[in-house]
């Protein structure tokens, strides 16, 4: 397969436009040095990837990037089109200069934010995105998403598994008033799982079984017999069974005053069947008034959203918890800055490490403040296990950061893999139905590495 | 003044003597009291005498009854009983016999019904509720319980009426004492007795016409309804009969269908159950107008072929209709002509006979009661309403009197009771097109 080929498309605006044809081995990297892109549908696939790529990047030149997609067919992917800034039907830079002069001149105005919170980074490009864009955020049906609907930029970073994330930062963002929202729609999601996939059927009360058969009661008024409509049936005709008279003329002869229930499996009678809601994503069977409802909207930006787009988040989204003898995590972003500062001056090597822990936003709910001590548990197991003249800190409530001065990283790296291992064994038997895991990462701490990546890489999962 | 009135009146008495009294009063010495004094007290006398002897049969009925503990289906239809429902059902399930379903349908009622079988149903203590939108009727509702009733009895019930502990198990032995038993009427006293001196009354009317009464004819081998609020039936011959006709009167209508397939009913005293009874005139009026229809629609008209002699004739059908017929009905129109001539003949004595006439039933009236009592099972609360005996001449004697002959006119010329809004409108226009 050939290689990613990007074309510069010649223009008189003084301003990068890249055309992409072929997209094998693109390093997204090198995009953000374009003032826009135009991407090729031809390849569908490569084109969506792409697009998904650059917008579920951290770096504001990618997802802030105007890309747009060339095709001369009208059926373009929703969810590409929503990720995108237009569908072109031809390569001419003068069709797109207009939105990417607009794009890029409101970009200028972006201060730095220096925020690791994922809460703080996900609001804060979605805010940019709709600022830069001047546009809604419009959900767009997507059959593959387990709440039938894809946020553009938003909906890229939370997993199917995660959607009750994506609810809680956009809650957020409407509480804080960033956001204002428009209804769109209402949905009725499973409660383990937030999944709107879900069949609604009608079950027995008595075994649950959904193998029901319905049938219409008939009241023959002349003798007052009641009973399902099978009771009556005589070849082509309804015939009473007690009095044997032919039922001619419903509402005069006969009426059918209720249906009737029959369970096949443990012929259980009813005539009020048992809604349930039967998740097809988790396989939970919910009863209906236990879905949670949920309204979609789309959201467009308030004054103060395109203030805090423009200049940044006050305080953080959410509460952070601290643990003690972890120090916070400002200090240990000096002290980072020390060490790597100590390495380029002396040439030693030191490392440092994350341990993350990962559990799934359901279990985390479910855990309520147990969460808490949870991390509480394993702060202290870390550490009795780590050396005193570690550094220690917490941060974004699930990630546990190690400096090791003068250490070597395979040092670290058995360490922190020790750790892992005996917290599992630890925690596993006290942790029924719930999973998590510990994710141990070693960077060098070198005279060659920047502090700031050195954060990123331990902290990013 | 007063003295002068009671020596003038015993004057009176002394100067008729007793034979002249008799006659005076034929009405009661020679129709009513040797029906429902001197008869019933030759019957329960001879039921207490062999009771001891009966005592050894019933008590291995029961045992056979609780070895075979066969399932029983209770069926409760009824409209807007949301009130009762709840406490019927708590009361039911403190029965001593268990094998028990519950079937409540509910017939189009627009109170809290739904609600409440609902949550009998989510929490177990009833096994089926079903409901008919659309109202069809008490036999309908019956009927649709008994299409789905899985028992080999069938217990009916009224939704406001409650049980002794072991009124079920009491009810169910007489199906094991003989054989051919169809059904079982269950005793039917009234719990709201102390509510009014109308309740009191009815309470000493239950107690006489049901608790004795019934007693006889059921010795007797005429006993000719089981009653609604409560009585049990084979399942069997339920389905057989296609279950109950439209009413008023369907207990009634469904014990005489059973009596004419060759069936033995049966009345046990001992299965009490409590009603509540009409607390005013007006409700007792309308409740006792339809019920005298009944005879009328029923007794005279739907199953008027007991009295023909066929292939199914038979003598104990014939004078179970016979005693309804003659003592409530026909009786019942003469005794104006007796009362009419009594006054027009001794217009002068009125204000002697009156008393005496009063004198006569208020002793007959203790008498029967008296007899009710020594048969109670509760008499410790129930001889209390023997300060209201007194009022029971003016209760049975006018009052019952005039509402009969009211429902029987109304029956006979205008066919009242296919008009009644006891039944839907739609079930009465068909049963008067036929005719049934």
């Amino acid at each position: 397969m050939a290689g990613a080929i990007i074309t510069k498309l010649p223009n008189n605006y003084n301003r990068e436009v890249g055309y992409i044809s072929h997209y094998h081995e693109l390093d997204i990297r090198q995009l953000a040095l374009y003032d826009g892109l135009i991407l090729d549908y031809t390849d569908q696939q490569g084109c969506v990837n792409l697009l998904r790529q650059c917008r579920s990047s951290f770096i504001g030149t990618l997802y802030l990037l105007p890309i747009f997609i060339y095709s001369i067919d009208k059926n373009i992917d929703p969810i590409a089109e929503s990720l995108s800034d237009g569908v072109v039907s031809s390569l001419q830079v003068e069709g797109v200069i207009g939105k990417i002069d607009k794009i890029r001149n409101k970009q200028v105005n972006l201060a730095a934010i220096d925020s690791v919170s994922p809460d703080i980074r996900i609001m804060t490009k979605v805010l940019r995105f709709l600022y830069t864009r001047e546009t809604r955020l419009t959900p767009v049906v997507n059959p593959n998403s387990n709440i039938g609907y894809f946020y553009p930029i938003l909906s890229e970073h939370y997993k199917n598994g995660d959607l009750s994330e994506l609810f809680k930062i956009l809650d957020d963002g409407i509480q804080k008033e960033y956001l204002r929202p428009r209804f769109v729609d209402r949905l009725h999601l499973c409660s383990n799982c937030y999944s709107g996939f879900i069949n609604f059927r009608e079950t027995c009360p008595k075994c649950n079984s959904a193998d029901l058969v319905t049938e219409n009661l008939i009241h023959h008024f002349v003798c007052a017999y009641v009973g399902p409509e099978h009771d009556f049936h005589s070849g082509d005709y309804l015939v009473c069974p007690k009095c044997n008279r032919m039922l001619r003329h419903i509402g005069v002869d006969y009426d059918k005053p209720s249906i009737i229930y029959n369970c096949r499996n443990c012929s259980h009678i009813f005539q009020e069947p048992v809604m349930e809601a039967f998740c097809f994503n988790c396989q939970k069977k919910n009863p209906v008034e236990a879905l949670i409802d949920k309204q979609i909207y789309s959201y467009e930006l308030t004054p103060i959203g395109e203030e805090t787009a423009i200049n940044g988040f006050g305080r953080e989204i959410r509460e952070e918890f601290e643990l003690p003898g972890f120090i916070t995590f400002t200090t240990f972003n000096i002290f980072l800055k020390y060490e790597v500062e100590r390495a380029k001056n002396s040439g030693r090597i030191s490392s440092a490490g994350s341990l993350i822990l990962s559990m799934s936003d359901e279990d985390r709910n479910r855990m309520g403040p147990g969460y808490r001590k949870l991390a509480g548990e394993i702060a202290d197991f870390i550490k009795n296990a780590t050396f005193s003249t570690d550094i220690l800190s917490f941060v974004n409530n699930n990630t546990y950061l190690i400096i090791s001065p003068d250490s070597e990283p395979t040092r670290l790296q058995n360490l922190l893999e020790n750790i892992r291992q005996s917290v599992h064994k630890l925690l596993l038997s006290n942790l029924v139905g719930y999973s998590f895991n510990l994710v141990p990462k070693v960077v060098t701490i070198s005279s060659d590495k920047n502090h700031s990546d050195l954060i990123n890489q331990l902290i990013t999962p | 003044m007063l003295y002068t009135f009671w020596e003038d009146f015993f004057y009176y008495i002394e100067h008729e003597g007793f034979i002249r009294i008799i006659n005076l009063f034929w009405y009661y010495f020679y129709i009513e009291a040797p029906r429902f004094l001197v008869f019933d007290l030759i019957i329960l006398g001879v039921v207490l005498f062999t009771s001891r002897r009966k005592q050894k049969v019933y008590e291995r009925a029961r045992y056979e009854l609780l070895a075979e503990n066969p399932l029983v289906s209770v069926i409760v239809p009824g409209k807007n009983e949301g009130k009762h429902i709840y406490k019927l059902v708590k009361g039911l399930r403190e029965q001593t016999y268990t094998n028990l379903e519950f079937i409540i349908v509910d017939d189009g009622s627009d109170d809290d019904t739904y609600i409440i079988c609902r949550n009998l149903i989510e929490n177990g203590m009833i096994d089926m509720y079903l409901r008919n939108e659309e109202r069809g009727g008490k036999a309908s509702a019956a009927n649709l319980a008994l299409r789905y009733a899985r028992g080999k009895f069938v217990v009916h019930v009224d939704a406001d009426t409650s049980f002794d502990r072991d009124a079920i198990e009491r009810l169910l032995i007489p199906f094991y004492v003989e054989d051919n038993v169809g059904g079982v009427g269950g005793n039917v006293k009234v719990r709201n007795y102390n509510d009014s001196i109308l309740t009191s009354l009815q309470a000493i009317e239950y107690l006489q016409t049901i608790s004795v009464g019934r007693m006889v004819t059921s010795y007797l081998g005429i006993y000719k309804i089981i009653s609604g609020a409560f009585g049990a039936f084979r399942k069997d011959v339920l389905d057989r009969l296609g279950g109950w006709d439209i009413g008023p009167g369907l207990d009634g209508d469904i014990t005489m269908k059973m009596r004419k397939l060759g069936y033995k009913i049966r009345f046990e005293p001992k299965a009490v159950s409590l009603t509540n009874v009409p607390t005013n005139l007006k409700a007792l009026s309308n409740q006792r107008l339809r019920w005298s229809k009944s005879l009328v629609r029923f007794r005279m008209r739907k199953h008027s072929d007991v009295f023909v002699p066929q292939a199914n004739f038979n003598f104990s059908n014939f004078f179970a209709i016979f005693d309804n017929i003659f003592y409530n009905f026909i009786l019942d129109m003469t005794w104006w002509f007796y009362l009419i001539n009594l006054i027009i003949n001794n217009i002068d004595f009125l204000m002697f006979i009156i008393p005496l006439k009063f004198l006569i039933y208020t002793t007959a009236g203790y008498i029967q009661f008296f007899v009710s009592m020594a048969l109670s099972e509760r008499r410790s609360q129930e001889w209390k309403l023997f300060i209201f005996v007194p009022l029971m001449t003016l209760y049975t004697g006018y009052y019952m009197r005039v509402i009969r002959t009211m429902a029987y006119f109304k029956e006979i010329f205008w066919r009242s009771s296919y008009y009644d809004a006891w039944n839907p409108e739609k079930t009465s226009r068909k049963a008067m097109e036929i005719g049934i």
